[in-house]
């Protein structure tokens, strides 16, 4: 129904133009939003948006601040690809190659340059590839950096593959903390694990990690064990004081993973009362030698 | 009968007595002249390598072919003398019994099967005629269907049912023994790529061409899709027996682009190409940089004249156990297992090596792997040094400007103390205990981790991993490659190098007769995950015979 509407603005909006001398500026938005819809006819609307008299470059610049940001993205793309196709072909040709591990990689002078994101941004949204390859988008869109951080919690929220969250999530290891409350706060109800993990690790890797310490302390209670090792982590990481009940409660997990980084956070936060644990004698014959280790190194004062 | 013919035959008889005993047969195998006199009766006797390759290149492994091929020269062979039947009587009977592995031996004579598998079954006896026309001796030739194949040959002597005399011999078939570091480099390969400036090994492939010459082969990367990892793909390895020697190409499950070099650029007579494990259930570590072996070691009082294998693996993720219970029934490099599991690419390659040290106790030194020597590096160095390479955006560097973005970072260094104290120092512990290593022996490499976007915590190298390099041997002459760690502000390899205090400090640290090249393998190797070692290969010269020197590590004799 909606594919059909858009198809019929989009007749409306391109392909007569004579009929409307001044489209307002909402048809053209709702022609751009018509591509996210257009699924395997998407080249066939864009290009013919290219190709059009309308919309103009000042009705598309103008879109540039539009309340969407979707809109304000379509519209730079298709200013972009009027003016730049030859770096659009170069990355959208862009073969990646395998990294050790098997992953595949974007290399190239091509994603250097910032100009290139938008296109990198096309590729992911529209290129409908593996998602093995659109996280790799993903993540050479993010190492690019600039304003497009922002746009992380926007991307993260229509994204359907895991794997590709999961990296955008990464993203927000750094930037500012706005933005990563936005993409925290929808990381860390992600129906995957995984993408739980990564936003409890990358809380981690922030300077400012304690300003999501009652989220991770919530995350120390996930049934995945990997999110909960990565909350307590975290937690010692950003040394967060608050923890350190929860954090106790975390030393009979039934994961090794879970607690070992539930001791080593106590000790961070307090190495001569961690050392006063009741738990400690216990843990030193844990059946996971880095746990005993620790232990053992916490009750010796190392 | 009168006292003078009793004085007479009495001598006579004594005669006829000495001539049989002098005319008896001579049961005996005579081996080669490689051999010491009486090996035979010893196990492993007489020794040989599987016909496993294919020397008049029609497509078929040569056991498997009905006779044998045009240019075989892959058997051991023993004669028989002549004296064999010296007085033999009538009434008497030489043969010849194989026991053991009979169906995966085949004794050979004058083009002929006597013994050992045949089509449909195997010939456990021969009947050994008297040689025609006059020869002095015949020569036999045996062949093996595969590694540490064994059994025994005797020679009997029957009269009737009842065996009057016998000589037997073990023959033996030789292990598959891979290389280490120590032994003599004979080829080397390297796969070269140039796609632009931010992405090529021009330099490396360069440096290699220069110091290696003509044992240096560049790969050409667009026929292979641009496949870097050239250690990953196959290992390599060889049978020995007196006289033969066959190479052996491991080749990984792993199956990327790099999966028909053996068998379009090497597979020729005398070499091998095989693969043990199921690629439908590949996982990185059965990458063959997470394959790796000791120099020669003692280890509890038993002697390992080839080394120990080694290889990344946890009870949850480990590679093929096919490879690994193969490699295990080898005995002779006994395996052992260590946890990589933390890495994200998991090769035991990122964080260990081994170099030649002729002043070392045991003419090799240890590398390691160690953040503490690599905190300690930085804090020696000026914080607003710029960090030319690493100041980079990815995918072209770690978006770490200068000295100070890594002191300042309490993140990684919390990440680094974890890797350390969790498994870095405890793994140390093991391969010390594993392969008998004194402290001294240990040469730590200054190394940093971080966690690569998409490895879900697991941890590579954030310097480009020193430890993961690349040795050749010719004569005296040792060159090392390794990544440049690029700790300094130069972009390039040929600048600088003489002020990275990285540098300084490592070929400080490494053994003084060693030539380093310190090589630029950031853009290929390092942002990938790989660095130097990934990325080569070699064949090497055995250094040492098996049935001489490791006879204690063998199965029990058949």
């Amino acid at each position: 129904m909606r594919r059909a509407l858009v198809t019929a603005l989009f007749v409306v909006l391109v392909a007569a133009p004579a009929l409307h001398a001044a489209p307002p500026v909402e048809p053209i938005s709702d022609a751009l939003l018509g591509l996210y819809v257009a699924g395997s006819s998407y080249v066939l609307q864009r290009d013919a948006l290219l190709t059009a008299d309308r919309p103009t470059e000042a009705e598309l610049t103008a879109l540039y601040e539009h309340q969407d940001w979707r809109v304000q993205l379509l519209a730079e793309l298709i200013v972009g690809l009027r003016h730049r196709p030859e770096q659009q072909a170069r990355v959208s040709a862009l073969e990646p190659v395998l990294d050790r591990v098997g992953r595949p990689r974007f290399v190239g002078p091509e994603l250097m340059a910032p100009e290139a994101r938008i296109f990198i941004w096309e590729r992911l949204q529209f290129g409908g590839e593996p998602p093995a390859i659109r996280a790799s988008l993903a993540r050479t869109l993010i190492g690019l950096g600039g304003d497009w951080e922002q746009l992380l919690a926007r991307l993260l929220a229509d994204e359907h593959e895991a794997q590709v969250r999961l990296v955008l999530v990464s993203g927000m290891r750094g930037g500012d903390a706005q933005t990563a409350d936005s993409v925290f706060a929808l990381a860390l109800l992600d129906p995957d694990p995984a993408v739980r993990a990564e936003a409890c690790r990358s809380i981690g890797w922030r300077g400012d990690g304690e300003r999501w310490g009652s989220a991770l302390m919530t995350a120390l209670s996930d049934q995945s064990p990997e999110v909960r090792a990565m909350a307590a982590r975290s937690l010692g990481w950003t040394a967060d004081a608050e923890a350190w009940r929860p954090l106790l409660s975390r030393l009979d997990d039934s994961a090794a993973e879970v607690r070992l980084h539930a001791l080593r956070a106590l000790a961070r936060i307090d190495v001569e009362r961690a050392a006063a644990i009741g738990m400690l004698r216990r843990l030193q014959q844990d059946p996971d030698a880095r746990v005993s280790r620790l232990a053992t190194g916490i009750v010796q004062g190392h | 009968m009168p006292l003078s013919a009793n004085v007479w035959l009495a001598p006579a008889l004594l005669v006829v007595l000495f001539l049989s005993g002098c005319l008896a047969p001579e049961l005996a195998f005579t081996l080669p002249e490689d051999y010491a006199e009486g090996a035979g009766g010893e196990y492993p006797g007489l020794v040989g390598i599987p016909n496993l390759d294919d020397d008049n290149e029609n497509g078929e492994v040569d056991w498997e072919e009905a006779a044998l091929v045009e240019g075989e020269n892959d058997l051991s062979s023993f004669t028989l003398s002549a004296a064999l039947f010296r007085g033999l009587q009538r009434q008497q009977r030489i043969r010849m019994v194989l026991e053991g592995a009979t169906s995966a031996i085949r004794v050979w004579r004058d083009g002929e099967v006597v013994l050992g598998k045949v089509e449909g079954g195997y010939i456990e006896a021969h009947s050994v005629a008297p040689f025609e026309d006059g020869e002095e001796e015949v020569l036999y030739r045996v062949e093996f269907e595969d590694f540490l194949v064994a059994g025994r040959l005797r020679l009997e002597l029957h009269d009737g049912d009842e065996v009057l005399a016998s000589d037997e011999i073990y023959v033996t078939a030789a292990p598959l023994i891979l290389n280490h570091h120590l032994q003599q480099t004979e080829e080397v390969w390297l796969l070269e790529l140039d796609a632009g400036p931010s992405y090529n090994n021009r330099q490396m492939v360069s440096a290699y061409e220069e110091v290696l010459g003509e044992v240096f082969t560049a790969i050409d990367g667009p026929s292979y899709d641009g496949d870097v990892w050239v250690q990953d793909e196959f290992q390599f390895g060889w049978t020995m027996a007196p006289g033969l020697r066959n190479d052996i190409v491991v080749d990984s499950i792993r199956d990327r682009s790099l999966d028909e070099y053996p068998e379009q650029e090497l597979l020729r007579p005398d070499w091998v190409v095989r693969t043990w494990g199921d690629s439908s259930q590949v996982n990185s570590l059965d990458s063959f940089g997470n394959l790796e072996v000791s120099p020669p070691v003692t280890v509890d009082g038993v002697n390992y004249p080839f080394g120990r294998i080694y290889y990344g693996g946890a009870e949850f993720l480990h590679p093929d156990r096919q490879l690994t219970d193969f490699l295990a029934s080898q005995r002779v490099q006994r395996p052992f297992e260590i946890d990589t599991t933390w890495l994200c690419v998991s090769h035991i390659d990122e964080v260990s090596s081994f170099v030649p040290d002729p002043s070392a106790p045991r003419g090799f030194r240890f590398v390691w792997a160690d953040t503490r020597s690599a905190w300690s590096l930085l804090e020696g160095m000026e914080p607003s040094a710029p960090l030319g390479r690493y100041s980079l955006p990815f995918p072209g560097g770690h978006d770490l400007p200068d000295v100070a973005a890594f002191l300042n970072s309490q993140q990684l260094r919390f990440l680094n103390e974890e890797i350390q104290e969790d498994y870095l120092d405890p793994l140390l512990e093991q391969m010390k205990t594993e392969l008998g290593l004194s402290d001294d022996e240990v040469v730590l490499m200054p190394a940093l981790f971080e966690e690569p976007v998409g490895c879900l915590g697991l941890v590579a190298a954030l310097i480009p991993g020193m430890a993961n390099l690349f040795v050749s041997n010719r004569g005296d002459q040792t060159d090392v490659f390794l990544a440049d760690p690029f700790m300094r502000e130069s972009l390039s390899s040929a600048a600088g190098q003489d002020q990275d205090p990285f540098i300084a400090d490592v070929t400080d640290r490494m053994p003084p007769h060693i030539n380093f090249h310190f090589v630029d393998d950031w853009s290929m190797y390092h942002m990938a995950l790989g660095e130097v070692h990934c990325g080569s290969n070699s064949t090497r010269t055995p250094a040492a015979h098996w049935w001489e020197t490791a006879v204690h590590l063998l199965p029990e004799a058949p």
